[in-house]
């Protein structure tokens, strides 16, 4: 009992934390996959 | 002689506020004077109602003020439809605040909805750059827009219409570069992209999966080798371009890895040329890198590096000291040169924060007082050196949100809330 309380307190912590940092947005339409990406642009030569 | 003077004076006058922070200036604006006490009664030389809401700045040329707003969803929790989104571009004369023309952008089919952090800053949130052949408005997905001084259009071009992860929006405003006007649409195409500033024509896209989460504006600075420099933070690096050709000329990690908020801050600092790039969420902090080509500089690329940071609020480098008060309203001195916190303080809200968080603008230098905008507290005045003091603290209220860098202009400030703008400044 005292484990799901704990728990429960702990996904309640989550969710404050994650609406203090702002996070609250869900994810909007993805165009290329990440994953299709370079991680950045080509270096210069 | 008295020519010679007036010469003086025209090759001295420090440029409007051409950009976001002033673009080139990072903000400071020594030969500038503004008001230290103002109120609803007391040095408000005019105020206008703006036709929607929005958290960028406006910029100032020539005798007009230029401004983005948006209308018609997501204003201030009102709701509506994301299909009737519209931003506002409107020019307003500096001298009257009366406006002289104005024209308005649909959105596009896919904006982000209003929940989340964009109900923190809405649909307009990119200052305006502004130059002797137009204004450039980037407006998120709606593109990046050129329009003469006398409001006709000029170009527009696509930016993409991607979301970053989280749905958060665009935040990062356009720079001139020469011939070029770049912009960061890491979340409409995880790039940056640079336009010729007279055709609209794309001249090259720096594309990386890195950029997802990164809302600051690029920076120019040259390095001591004589190497310019395009700079980006991102959640975890900071990227140096050529602002030629977008090619990456140097990349560097950083201490700060969650998404990057505050625009890159570039200067001179005892005789080296440093980038502070601060942010992140949850793992955060402030790096201090040399700029130049792409062989390491003396003594390293990373000058030094600390655990705090300002989330959202970008600092302020002026004489060897970085400022910011971040968006808890916390006031940092640290010196640029070691980055070691030289002050600390806070200031004195009677609000205490919370998911709405009181400070959103950036710290602006006019003459020797810093000015703070804070959200629903009025603007601070402090001064200046290694333990910055409040020496005022002015309010104009409409029941709206300050969430715009004030802008200096001839012996006064403009101010701009989610519902009005003011001129305040001695009559």
């Amino acid at each position: 009992m005292n484990q799901m309380r704990m728990v429960i307190l702990v996904a309640i912590a989550c969710v404050v934390c994650l609406n203090l940092a702002g996070c609250g947005g869900g994810p909007g339409p993805q165009g290329k996959g990440e994953k299709d990406r370079p991680a950045r642009p080509a270096m210069e030569d | 002689m008295l020519s010679l003077v007036v010469l003086a004076a025209v090759f001295h006058a420090e440029p409007g506020w051409n950009g976001f922070r002033g673009a080139g200036l990072g903000a400071v604006y020594l030969e500038m004077k503004a008001p230290t006490k103002w109120s609803e009664h007391e040095n408000v030389v005019w105020k206008v109602a703006l036709p929607g809401s929005g958290s960028s700045s406006p910029v100032v040329w020539d005798g007009k003020a230029y401004i983005v707003c948006y209308s018609g969803y997501g204003v201030e929790g009102a709701g509506g439809k994301v299909a009737d989104l519209k931003r506002h571009l409107v020019a307003l004369e500096l001298k009257t605040g009366k406006e002289v023309w104005q024209v308005q952008v649909k959105g596009v089919a896919g904006e982000d909805g209003y929940r989340g952090y964009l109900t923190e800053h809405g649909y307009a949130s990119s200052t305006p750059a502004v130059d002797g052949y137009g204004v450039y408005a980037y407006l998120g997905k709606s593109g990046l827009h050129a329009y003469d001084h006398g409001g006709k259009k000029l170009w527009e071009a696509d930016c993409g219409q991607e979301s970053d992860p989280r749905g958060w929006g665009s935040a990062a405003s356009p720079i001139v570069v020469g011939d070029l006007v770049v912009v960061n649409a890491a979340s409409e195409s995880r790039a940056i992209l640079a336009f010729d500033r007279k055709t609209g024509k794309q001249v090259w896209k720096a594309e990386g999966g890195t950029l997802a989460l990164s809302f600051g504006t690029p920076v120019l600075a040259k390095g001591l080798d004589g190497v310019e420099n395009l700079l980006v933070g991102a959640p975890g690096e900071i990227w140096a371009l050529n602002p030629k050709t977008g090619k990456l000329v140097w990349y560097a990690p950083l201490r700060g890895r969650g998404n990057i908020s505050p625009s890159v801050v570039a200067g001179m600092v005892q005789g080296e040329s440093l980038a502070f790039v601060t942010g992140g969420f949850e793992s955060k902090g402030t790096t201090a890198l040399r700029v130049g080509g792409k062989v390491e500089p003396k003594g390293g690329r990373q000058a030094w590096e600390v655990g705090v940071s300002s989330y959202v609020p970008t600092p302020l480098l002026h004489a060897g000291r970085l400022y910011w008060v971040d968006e808890m309203a916390a006031l940092k001195v640290l010196d640029a040169s070691t980055g070691k916190v030289a002050h600390e303080g806070k200031l004195p809200l009677k609000e205490r924060g919370g998911r709405s968080r009181p400070v959103y603008a950036s710290l602006v230098l006019v003459g020797d007082k810093l000015y703070c905008q804070t959200r629903r507290e009025g603007v601070f005045v402090l001064s200046t050196g290694e333990k910055p003091e409040v020496v005022g603290q002015n309010r104009v209220e409409d029941g709206g949100d300050f969430s715009a860098t004030p802008v200096p202009v001839e012996g006064g400030l403009l101010l701009r809330s989610s519902k009005m703008l003011y001129r305040v400044g001695e009559k």
